[in-house]
């Protein structure tokens, strides 16, 4: 586990509120029409997610994850319903309103990484920076230094990804989430293509953050991963099958 | 650097490939592009120039003898005129080592130094022949001798001297000396005099002041000095008005620049569409990490920038190994057209315009190309670009392709595969199948003109049955030439074809006004006794009848004549010509087809007698020999002249078969060359598009790939399935560069015709057909290799978790 508090100062994790909702869906359905037939992947779902808080989103495969992840960070957009993060009405911004948005509002950890193959690892965290303007240029290499540090990757920073393992890769795409300090950051199966130890290192680094002030929610299908949120979000053909509060979070 | 320009940098570095496809791309069409437009400008502008430089006569009028000095001196100094000088012309033959004469025009004047009007440029020396003469550039190797050498020359009485070639001149007025197969010499009159052959400076010919002036205003001139000239006695035997300031080529030029202008429109098309594919090529491999960088915060304006700016700077590139090129490949071109057309080009100076529209283009082009996929990719949602996993639906275009297969008893999986994944991206089909179409198009266009050109020549040789053409020295009775051919050795066929120059008068039969060129050729009529029935031509009539036994003032004319002198003129028509000094009005009744043969007005044996004064009289015979080949021609060519000249007939000239098949023949196919080296730079840039597209395809497939061999494809499947992808798209393309290929060699043939003065006649060349199609078949499995094998080089992990 890492020690967060001791890189406060320099990483700079803006002051949240911690009270009050970060993330609300109000009855979001997304419907895919695939060769002349309607498919309803997610169904009236209706969510509220406060800040500070480490949910899980689980459910079995095409229950839906994916496609609410998707909604939540403006990658895709709601057929029907309304999505607010801080306020802000997500499903009716453009795409060019979405890019700037995302850049300061949500960092995204995809399965597979994604990061781009032909920038070094502490370039990659440096991208968001330099698209967003977010950090004075002469910060930018110095903060990304700082995050992959946080992340227990320092001595990775010149490699490309691919010279990476998995599980180096996807902490280096947690660091290029957390590159313009995002409020939320929304990870779709992280773990999915990780050996078990990384899977709960990695996990466990999520977990810090929320217990820093940033809102996590991932997608897993693992139970055992169970300890790490606060909350679990069960989705089932689209729909909420259950929304639990952990007995006990080990993050907490 | 900021990071993301770090990127663009990093991908170049990591992929050089793909970017030297499109920088290659773009550079080919660029080039193609400006060699045209540098032939085009340079063309236009060194034309006129070399030709009006030599002060063109705005006319030239004949008398009988020499021409005063009086005379002289009262032209110049009329306002209207600007200069005038003195000339004359004479004929005479070239012996050449084996026997073979070449007929000689020779243009005689007092002095070069002096002589303005139809100026000729020294090329070799100063203008100072001394006791030699000078030799048009165009016609030294036609006299097999070089600069220093003396020719044997039959002069215009008969005298057989040898004469010193002092130097060689450009004359900008007279067509190439191989083309007419005829040698073009300059001497001053002391020169002739030193020969003992004075020539009669019989020719006044004048620049008017006003050199822009219409041929109207012009004619008056003449007319007010032909009429002040015949009030002081002297007999006037002609006045020409050649076109104003036009060169005696100026119509092929304007046809060979309307073509290249043709073609360097085509080529930006077809480079437009080439950068678009490359392009859209390298942005398709781009989409996912566009994708990436929009989830992480880029703005759509940020993206377009970056790939915007790479493309230009690619243009940049491009443009700077074009324009070297294409300048050197234009000025090849202008030197083969120059030769072609025996121009002076002066200076290869492009205009600056040149040189912007070409980096307007190189940059530019590509830049807009890039926009909509650009645009595009940065306006798919960051979920379907992330997601795309390949295999996109398959459109309906697709299920054609597979019945197609099912039909054709193709029932293998990876084939179909391969089929359907040819037409999945249909923009990109079209773009790809399209460069091919061009190439495929003007590469059939090209055979079809060859064959075409072929095809003239040998119809002029079919209709040309006999093999020799003698022309006697002087008229001989027909009664003594029946006499003596009858013991003529190998002689098959006798006939008389006596000819001599007319001159069409316009405007009534009082005008004297031609409108013939200074090389007394372009423009120039022969009028020609022609045999009713005849066994040595074949008369094809395009309209009216051929002569028949009892025509008076019945007139044939040929299908040169007919384009070049008598446009306006039907069936039916009355014509005026002047021949022998005196004006005749004809009744055409026949348009007659004849290939490759100058204007000629064909009138019976008694109407050229009558007209001509040499009735019952021939000057010009044609043979038919009875062995007929190369050899036996030559050979019978000697022994029939040795005849002649024993029974007391002296020959002038003997033409044989050959030189006159040579005059006719090759200089065409210097373009025809010229298209079928653009069809191949065309098929190159098809090719790069083919490739590029494959790479694409190979890219997007990589997951399938795994896929298939996953379950168990073997390597040669996967091999097989892009080569079919490939050979997919190059049939495809077949079908529209077939159509493309009639519209194409329709008007490339229109120029052909025009610069050959000679309708073609056009069709569909088989052979290039079967030749472009293998040829296409076999370069695309061999651009296909390439991709193929990379795709079959993949591992299944690689494959499946490529990204
Ligand atoms: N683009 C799409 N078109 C059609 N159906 C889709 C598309 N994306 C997802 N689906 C369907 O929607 C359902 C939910 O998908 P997803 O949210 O990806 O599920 P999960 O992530 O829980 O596995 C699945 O049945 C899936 O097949
Ligand atoms: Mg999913």
């Amino acid at each position: 586990m890492l020690d967060l508090q001791t890189h406060d100062k320099e990483i700079h994790v803006a002051e949240q509120v911690t009270t009050g909702r970060l993330v609300e869906c109000r009855g979001v359905s997304r419907v895919y029409e695939a060769g002349g037939e309607r498919f309803h992947a997610l169904r009236a779902v209706s969510l509220e997610i406060a800040r500070s808080e480490c949910v899980a989103v689980m459910g079995r495969s095409g229950s839906g994850k994916t496609t609410l992840i998707n909604l939540l960070t403006g990658i895709d957009s709601p057929t029907a319903g309304e999505i607010l993060v801080q306020g802000r009405a997500v499903h009716g911004m453009t795409q060019e309103e979405l890019a700037v948005w995302r850049g300061s509002t949500v960092g995204v950890v995809f399965q597979f990484f994604q990061l781009l193959p032909t920038l070094s690892v502490v370039e990659n965290v440096m991208l968001p920076m330099d698209f967003c303007d977010a950090f004075p240029r002469a910060m930018r290499h110095g903060r990304a230094m700082a995050l992959l540090e946080r992340l227990g990757i320092p001595e990775q920073a010149h490699k490309r990804p691919a010279d990476l393992s998995g599980g180096q890769q996807q902490r280096a795409a947690i660091a290029r989430a957390l590159a313009n300090d995002p409020p939320l950051l929304v990870a779709d199966e992280p773990t999915g293509n990780l050996d078990s130890s990384t899977a709960h290192a990695v996990m466990g680094l999520l977990a810090s953050l929320a217990v820093d002030g940033k809102t996590v929610l991932t997608v897993t299908h693992d139970r055992e991963m169970d300890r790490y949120f606060t909350r679990t979000v069960a989705l089932q053909d689209g729909g909420v099958f259950s929304d639990t509060a952990a007995v006990t979070a080990l993050a907490s | 650097m900021t990071t993301r320009w770090r990127k663009l940098v990093r991908d170049v570095q990591d992929a050089p490939g793909r970017l030297v496809m499109i920088v290659a791309a773009l550079a080919v069409s660029l080039t193609a592009v400006v060699a045209m437009l540098a032939t085009f400008t340079v063309l236009r502008r060194e034309v006129p120039r070399s030709y009006l430089a030599s002060n063109p006569a705005s006319a030239r009028i004949g008398l009988a003898g020499d021409i005063p000095d009086d005379v002289l001196r009262a032209v110049r100094a009329r306002p209207d005129v600007a200069m005038a000088d003195v000339a004359g012309r004479a004929s005479a033959q070239l012996v050449l080592g084996d026997g073979e004469t070449l007929p000689v025009l020779l243009f005689v004047v007092p002095a070069f130094s002096a002589n303005r009007v139809d100026a000729v440029h020294a090329e070799s020396t100063s203008v100072s022949p001394g006791d030699g003469v000078l030799i048009e550039r165009s016609a030294l190797a036609l006299t097999r001798a070089t600069i220093g050498d003396s020719l044997l020359l039959i002069l215009p009485t008969g005298g057989r001297r040898r004469v010193r070639i002092a130097g060689t001149v450009h004359d900008p007025g007279v067509a190439p000396a191989w083309q007419e197969q005829v040698i073009y010499a300059y001497a001053t009159q002391s020169t002739m005099q030193g020969l003992g052959e004075p020539v009669a400076l019989n020719q006044l010919k004048l620049v008017a002041r006003d050199s822009t002036a219409p041929s109207a205003l012009i004619d008056a001139m003449v007319h007010d000095i032909t009429d002040a000239l015949a009030s002081q006695g002297h007999a006037i035997r002609e006045a020409q008005v050649p076109p104003v300031r036009q060169h005696p080529h100026q119509p092929q030029m304007n046809a060979i620049i309307a073509m290249l202008l043709m073609f360097s429109l085509l080529g930006m098309v077809l480079g437009t569409v080439l950068t678009a594919t490359v392009i859209s090529g390298m942005l398709a491999q781009q989409v996912r990490q566009m994708a990436i960088m929009k989830a992480v915060g880029a703005r759509s304006t940020q993206l377009r920038t970056m790939y915007l700016a790479l493309v230009g700077t690619l243009g940049v590139v491009a443009v700077g190994i074009a324009l070297p090129l294409g300048i050197v490949a234009g000025r090849g071109l202008v030197m083969v057209v120059a030769k072609l057309l025996n121009l002076r080009i002066e200076s290869l100076a492009l205009p600056w315009w040149v040189f912007a529209s070409t980096l307007l283009l190189g940059i530019v082009t590509p830049m807009l190309a890039t926009l909509l996929p650009v645009h595009r990719a940065t306006r798919r949602t960051v979920r379907e670009a992330i997601d795309d996993h390949g295999a996109r639906t398959t459109s309906s275009n697709a299920d054609w392709m597979s019945t197609l297969l099912v039909r054709l008893h193709i029932r293998d999986i990876a084939t179909t595969l391969a089929a359907r994944n040819a037409v999945r991206r249909p923009g990109r089909l079209v773009m790809t199948a399209g460069l091919l179409a061009g190439a495929g198009a003007m590469f059939i266009a090209s055979f079809d003109l060859k064959a075409a050109w072929e095809e003239k020549v040998s119809s002029a040789a079919r209709d040309r049955m006999y093999d020799l053409e003698i022309h006697l020295r002087e008229a001989v009775a027909d009664s003594v030439l029946a006499r003596v051919s009858a013991s003529l050795p190998g002689v098959d066929a006798i006939e008389n074809w006596s000819a001599t120059g007319a001159v069409r008068v316009i405007g009534g039969d009082t005008s004297i006004i031609g409108r013939v060129h200074a090389d007394g050729g372009h423009g120039a009529l022969t009028f020609r006794a022609a045999v009713p029935v005849t066994r040595l031509i074949a008369h094809r009539m395009t309209a009216g009848r051929w002569l028949q036994a009892g025509d008076t003032n019945a007139v044939v004319i040929n299908s040169m004549a007919t384009e070049l002198i008598f446009p306006d003129v039907t069936v039916g028509a009355r014509i005026t010509l002047r021949v022998n000094d005196s004006a005749r009005t004809f009744v055409v009744v026949g348009l007659m087809a004849e290939s490759l043969t100058q204007s000629t007005a064909y009138v019976t044996a008694a109407t050229f007698g009558a007209h001509t004064g040499m009735s019952s009289r021939t000057s010009t015979i044609r043979v038919r020999l009875r062995s007929r080949g190369r050899e036996a021609v030559a050979t019978g060519a000697r022994r029939v002249t040795q005849a002649l000249e024993t029974s007391a007939i002296p020959v002038r000239r003997v033409v044989t078969s050959t030189r006159m098949a040579a005059a006719q023949g090759g200089h065409v196919y210097i373009l025809i060359a010229a298209l079928a080296l653009i069809a191949v730079a065309m098929a190159i840039v098809g090719l790069i598009g083919l490739t590029s597209a494959l790479g694409i395809s190979v890219l997007e497939r990589t997951r399938e790939f795994g896929v298939m061999r996953a379950i168990g494809a073997s390597r040669a499947i996967i091999v097989r399935s892009v080569l079919v992808e490939g050979l997919c798209i190059a049939l495809l393309s077949l079908v529209p560069a077939l159509i493309v290929s009639r519209a194409l060699s329709r008007v490339v043939g229109g120029v052909l015709a025009s610069v050959a003065q000679q309708d073609l006649v056009l069709s569909l060349s088989v052979s290039g057909v079967v030749t472009w199609s293998v040829t296409l078949c076999m370069a695309a499995a061999a651009v296909s290799a390439l991709p193929a094998s990379r795709a079959a080089g993949l591992t299944v992990r690689e494959a499946i978790t490529s990204t």
